[in-house]
This record gives structure tokens, sequence and C-alpha cells, in this order.
């Protein structure tokens, strides 16, 4: 199997998370997006570690997961608090620091 | 067959991730996400990470996914509102966007990209002490053309040292007996070989060679690979055969047939389990209980463990009248755990990667602190009110209204009613 279509399709999924942070305007789509992004980057990952056979690349596959969990609950916890306050999470309406 | 299966996989994460950007229902996006990542961890499988195909459906399209929709649900954010941009700033993103995606993808494209190959792993060489005339407490040193390296220290008969990771070229072994003269041999190791350097032999001058041994991962399930090493006597060749146990006739073999001296046998493969061993003279036979004469050692009750390379050295033991017998040292190591398996992913983490681990749980911990900190409410500090006895005396003209049910005096001055409207909390 190619590795090259593996980083094909791991770059086309990255470019759609990179466009997902760019046009949504909901904050949760755009944590989505972000997790997206985090998957293609894994998939690059996996495919890079079968063409050399080295397993350090699961090693960092999985700690992305790991990572990429702590940051879900971080950044929801922060979307929740923000909808608190400003009763909106539409990320145009937050373009100030005040609380 | 392969080329099919990743067309399907990555049909179906492409179509996941459009959903996931086109839908205008969060929880539509939501699921589209989730089609994409049970997609990816099948792209896992192709690429022979089944662990993390399993890490991938558990937590990120198990606990993340359903994470996002609790709390999309939670803040009814299902329906978006769609006001529009500045225009200009669709155009410049997807400019930007797509200015990255033919960055990376034209040089895959064309073929520009340089899929090197991985060097083959250097050899792995290590020492074992057969040799029966030369005594306790031997020092081995591998001495190459630039240094010396210590192999083992201190090392008794039937012992064997670890394995050691060197450069592949040529060395020469040097084995220095407590008080005895130094004795050399020289090796060749090539990148990608495991090598045993045996010592055996009687007497002063013991001979040395080296056995290769093959640490990738067996392939059939509950198995071992097992060499015999004839290291015993000149002049007679063995067999390993099980002779069986006494309740199945049947249960006999000849794992290794007719070995001759100083060599090692074909790599056998076993399964997992008790054996009862013997080491018998010339040709082993398959027969029930070879002739008691030729039975040279016996290794009774021998439990062969899984995913081991076994190296069973028959070696000459020397009592205490001098005479000399057979004795059995069974060397085992384990052997390359399965590629992106639970168990090499394990041995990883704990050792080469133990630091990041240990760093990701912090982080984790910080993580979940923080998500209880930003959720708490902000608890705003309520002026207790103090639960005294109202001092007011009620009329007692009421007292009797309220026990009698009569309104004794109609113009009664009554207390306002009270009223259970709080300030509006101040967000």
């Amino acid at each position: 199997m190619q590795t090259e279509w593996f980083i094909l399709l791991s770059v086309i999924l990255f470019t759609m998370g990179v466009l997902g942070v760019l046009f949504r305007r909901n904050a949760i789509l755009v944590f989505m997006s972000v997790e997206l992004m985090l998957n293609a980057t894994n998939l690059a990952l996996v495919a890079f570690a079968h063409q050399w056979g080295s397993e350090a690349g699961h090693l960092f596959v999985f700690f992305i997961i790991t990572v990429a969990a702590a940051e879900v609950a971080v950044g929801l916890a922060l979307i929740v608090a923000i909808f608190r306050t400003k009763h909106s999470i539409n990320i145009d309406d937050l373009r100030q620091m005040e609380g | 067959m392969e080329t099919v299966l990743f067309g399907f996989g990555a049909t179906i994460a492409l179509v996941g991730a459009i959903i996931m950007l086109s839908s205008k229902n969060a929880v539509h996006s939501a699921l589209g996400l989730v089609l994409t990542m049970g997609a990816l961890a099948f792209l896992f499988l192709l690429l022979n990470a089944p662990f993390l195909a399993m890490i991938q459906i558990t937590v990120y399209a198990g606990a993340i996914m359903v994470l996002f929709i609790f709390v999309i649900m939670l803040l009814g954010a299902d329906k978006l509102d769609l006001r529009e941009r500045f225009p200009v700033v669709p155009v410049l993103g997807t400019a930007l966007a797509s200015a990255m995606f033919f960055a990376i993808a034209t040089p895959l494209l064309t073929n520009n990209i340089d899929l090197i190959e991985p060097p083959p792993a250097n050899p792995q060489v290590r020492f074992v002490h057969a040799a029966t005339d030369i005594g306790n407490n031997v020092a081995v040193t591998l001495d190459g053309a630039l240094r010396s390296q210590p192999l083992a220290e201190g090392l008794n008969l039937r012992e064997v040292s670890n394995f050691m990771t060197v450069a592949p070229g040529d060395y020469t072994v040097s084995i220095t007996p407590e008080g005895g003269a130094t004795l050399t041999s020289p090796i060749s190791l090539t990148a990608g070989s495991v090598q045993t350097i045996v010592a055996y032999g009687t007497g002063d001058a013991p001979s040395i060679t080296v056995v290769p041994e093959d640490l990738s991962t067996v392939q059939e399930a509950r198995s071992s690979r097992v060499i015999v090493f004839n290291a015993f006597d000149p002049d007679i060749s063995i067999s390993m055969v099980n002779f069986g146990s006494e309740f199945d006739e049947n249960d006999t073999a000849t794992y290794a047939n007719n070995i001759p001296y100083g060599t090692a046998s074909e790599t056998t493969t076993l399964i997992e389990g008790d054996y009862a061993l013997a080491f018998v003279r010339g040709e082993g036979s398959s027969s029930v209980n070879p002739g008691i004469d030729n039975v040279l050692a016996r290794e009774e009750a021998y439990e062969l463990e899984r995913d081991q390379s076994k190296l069973i050295v028959l070696f000459a033991e020397r009592q205490v009248d001098g005479s000399i017998r057979a004795s059995v040292d069974p060397l085992g190591v384990m052997t390359r755990p399965s590629f992106g398996g639970p168990r090499a992913i394990g041995i990883e983490l704990f050792t080469t990667y133990m630091l990041p681990f240990q760093l990701l749980a912090v982080l984790l911990l910080a993580a979940m602190v923080g998500a209880i900190v930003l959720t708490r409410h902000a608890v705003t500090p309520v002026k207790q009110r103090v639960n005294v006895r109202r001092r007011v005396a009620r009329p007692l003209t009421n007292v009797i209204a309220s026990q009698t049910g009569h309104q004794v005096v109609d113009d009664a001055p009554q207390l306002p009613a009270e009223t259970d409207q709080r300030e509006p909390s101040g967000d």
C-alpha cells in the first residue's frame, strides 16, 4: 500500500479542518474542526510509522489522542463558561475581552 | 485489495468531513465527525496499528464525541445563526487553505517526496558460557576497530550475558578466565543480525562459535522458536526428542535430529506448554521411550512460554569425581512483540517514553482541575439572613382569628403579605 495515498488523504482532511476553523462561526464546530486536523496528523504519523516499521509514530499518536482529550475537556468547559455569561457561542460575538 | 479497502475508508472519511463542514445542525456535524473518526480507525487497521484503531474508536469516536454532543445539547446550540461575515473572509480563507493544500500535495502527487527505506537495525550480540573447564568469573570483551566494549563480567558457567547492541563490523571476542590466558576469536557482525557467541568444550582452550538467532515476531499463535546447540562431546551428535507422557503414547516427536558437535539445529517452532524433553545420542527416533542408554540428559517438565526465542545448549558438566555428564542450559529471550500491538506499545511506553507519559498524566490532571474550575458556578457570597424570631407582636385578634377561623375585627392591622421576590441576580 502506498504511503503517499495516506499522506494525501491526511492533507485533504487537514485542509478541510482548516476551512472549518476559518468558516464556521459556532465555537463548538471550530473545536470539531481542530479535532479533524488532529486526526489528519494522526493518520500521517501512523502512515509514516508503517513505512518505517517503527512504533515511535504510534506513540506520538497515542500522546496526541490523550492531549486532545484533555484539550476537549478544557475547551468545552470554556465554551460552557462563555455561554453562561454571553448567552452565545458565536465566535463573532466574542471579540471583546471584557467578561 | 488493499487499494480497494483504502478507497473505501478514504471515501467514508471524506464524506464524514464534508457532512461535518456543511451541515447547519451542529448535531449532524458531530455525527459526521464520528463517521470520519471511525473511517480513520479502519485505515489504522490497514496500516498495522490495531491498538491505535481501538483507541481511536473508544477515546475519539466514543468519549470525545459524546462530550461534544453532550455540550451541544446542553447549550442548545444545535441550530446555528447564519449571519454573514465580510465577503472577503471566505475568499481569503479558501485561498489560504488551498495554497497550503497544494504546497503539500504537489510534491506528493509528482513523486518528489523521498520516502526512504529505514536503515537496518544494529546487530545485537550476547555471550553464553558453556565451557566446562575454564571456571567461573569470566570476563568477555568485544574489541572493535575503534574501541573495546565489555560484553560480560564475572560470568559463571551456564550463565548468559545480556544482549548488547553494537555497530556492524568485524570484532574480536576476548574471553579472559579468572587467572587464565585470554582466548580470542574473530567474529563478523552484520546489520540486522542477532548473534549469540557460545564458548564450549572441555579443556583450557574452549571452542568459540556464533549462533544466529531470530528475534522477529513469532507469527504462529502461542508459539516459540527453539534452537538446540550441541556442545557436549566432539564424538557424539545429539537429537532432542519428546519422550512422551505415560498417558499418551502418541505424544512423541523429534524436534531436532542428529545435530553434530558445535553446531546449532534448525529453528523449530513449538506451541507453548509443558514438554518432557530428552537429549539422545545419534538419530532421534519418534518411538516411545528411546533406549535408556542413549539418553544423555532429560528435562522432565520443561515449560515453554510463548513469544520466546529459546536457545537450548547441551553442554558437558564436570562432576565432583572428574567425570563428565551432559547438562541442559535453556536460555530464553523474548522475541519482538507484534508490530503495533498493545504489548509493543506498552513496552515502548514504559521504557523509552516514560517521561513524556508521566508529563502527560500531569497534564491530564491539570486539565481535569481546569475543567472543574472553569465550569464551577461563580459563587457570590449571599448575605445570610439570620433566622431570629420575629419581634413584631401579632395582635391578639389575629391569633383568635387564626385559631377560630372567625374574623373578630375586620379592620385589625395586618402584616404586609410576605413576597418571595429576590433581586434579579446580575450575571
